[in-house]
């Protein structure tokens, strides 16, 4: 008797999910809305799915004699749970004081030893020449004395041409600006 | 080289006015990288805060909105946004009036470290 009501709200549950209902194979293989993000798909069942798989597994070892009608409701079972909307799971992932400073430690081992290897993105070389492949063949380069005078002359060229600019007021402009005017 | 990861995160988090916390943890919460302000933000980074965040994008996804991979919460003093980058998850907690796009936008510049993060995860 007990075997057929757990029977009863197995087929209950998966009747109300009917509409969600997916491809079980077609989820486990590829990551979609209905798969779970934590590792552990046990705690992502709800209590009550928990026990009635628990209690099934009990109940049908004696009665059930056919295994693939084992694998058949397992399944259901399973799929039911993908598809359940359980918010109690919500407290279920505490990891223990102990477990989650030994964590910490472990992370802040392994990433100390990964720092080496982070090419970090503000590091790029910056400054002068910095986008030039060989800039050293050119820094030893010498410098001619003509390329002087003509960089010299270039630039006084430019400081007379600056300094000529001047601006013509062509209208009158009468701007009055009110002032701490009491 | 952990003090220049540090200061390149603090740097994001200067460039946005009204960031105080970026925090890349796990999915269960064990914090890999924190760099924060002096704010008292402990509510979003306790260690059931986190992990609630990987369950609620699961059991969401089942409600018919799809599989999303950010979800932002707006309280009346902060706002706390939660990016699903697994196995990592990356959480900033900002100002109720802190610009939520420039948050977003932190994602592309933050990427180019997760993966090397992932792998002391992945080998854990």
């Amino acid at each position: 008797m007990e075997y057929v009501r757990s029977i009863w709200d197995c087929l209950v549950s998966i009747c109300s999910c009917l509409h969600c209902t997916e491809d079980i194979s077609r989820t486990a293989q590829t990551e979609t809305e209905r798969t779970h993000l934590l590792a552990n798909d046990q705690q992502n069942q709800s209590p009550a799915l928990r026990r009635t798989n628990s209690d099934l597994n009990n109940d049908c070892s004696q009665s059930l004699p056919k295994k693939d009608d084992q694998d058949a409701l397992s399944r259901l079972v399973q799929d039911t749970a993908i598809n359940m909307i359980n918010v109690g799971a919500m407290d279920s992932h505490h990891l223990e004081h102990q477990e989650y400073t030994d964590k910490i430690k472990l992370y802040t081992q392994r990433l100390h030893q990964q720092w080496n290897n982070i090419q970090h993105p503000g590091n790029v070389p910056k400054g002068l020449l910095k986008d030039m492949p060989n800039h050293q063949f050119y820094v030893y380069k010498p410098v001619y004395s003509e390329d002087t005078s003509q960089m010299k002359k270039f630039i006084g060229k430019c400081h007379i041409g600056v300094t000529d600019i001047k601006i013509e007021h062509k209208e009158a402009v009468a701007v009055v600006v009110p002032f701490r005017i009491p | 080289m952990s003090d220049d990861i540090n200061k390149y995160f603090n740097g994001l988090l200067q460039k946005v006015s009204g960031l105080y916390v970026i925090q890349i943890t796990d999915r269960d919460g064990v914090p890999l990288l924190h760099v924060s302000q002096e704010k008292n933000v402990d509510f979003a980074l306790m260690p059931s805060f986190i992990p609630t965040f990987t369950t609620a994008c699961d059991q969401a996804g089942k409600l018919g909105l799809g599989r999303n991979k950010t979800i932002i919460s707006m309280y009346s003093n902060y706002q706390v946004v939660q990016m699903n980058k697994l196995p990592l998850i990356l959480t900033f907690v900002g100002a109720e009036n802190c610009n939520t796009g420039h948050i977003l936008a932190l994602e592309h510049q933050v990427e180019a470290y997760l993966e090397n993060i992932k792998l002391a995860v992945t080998e854990a």
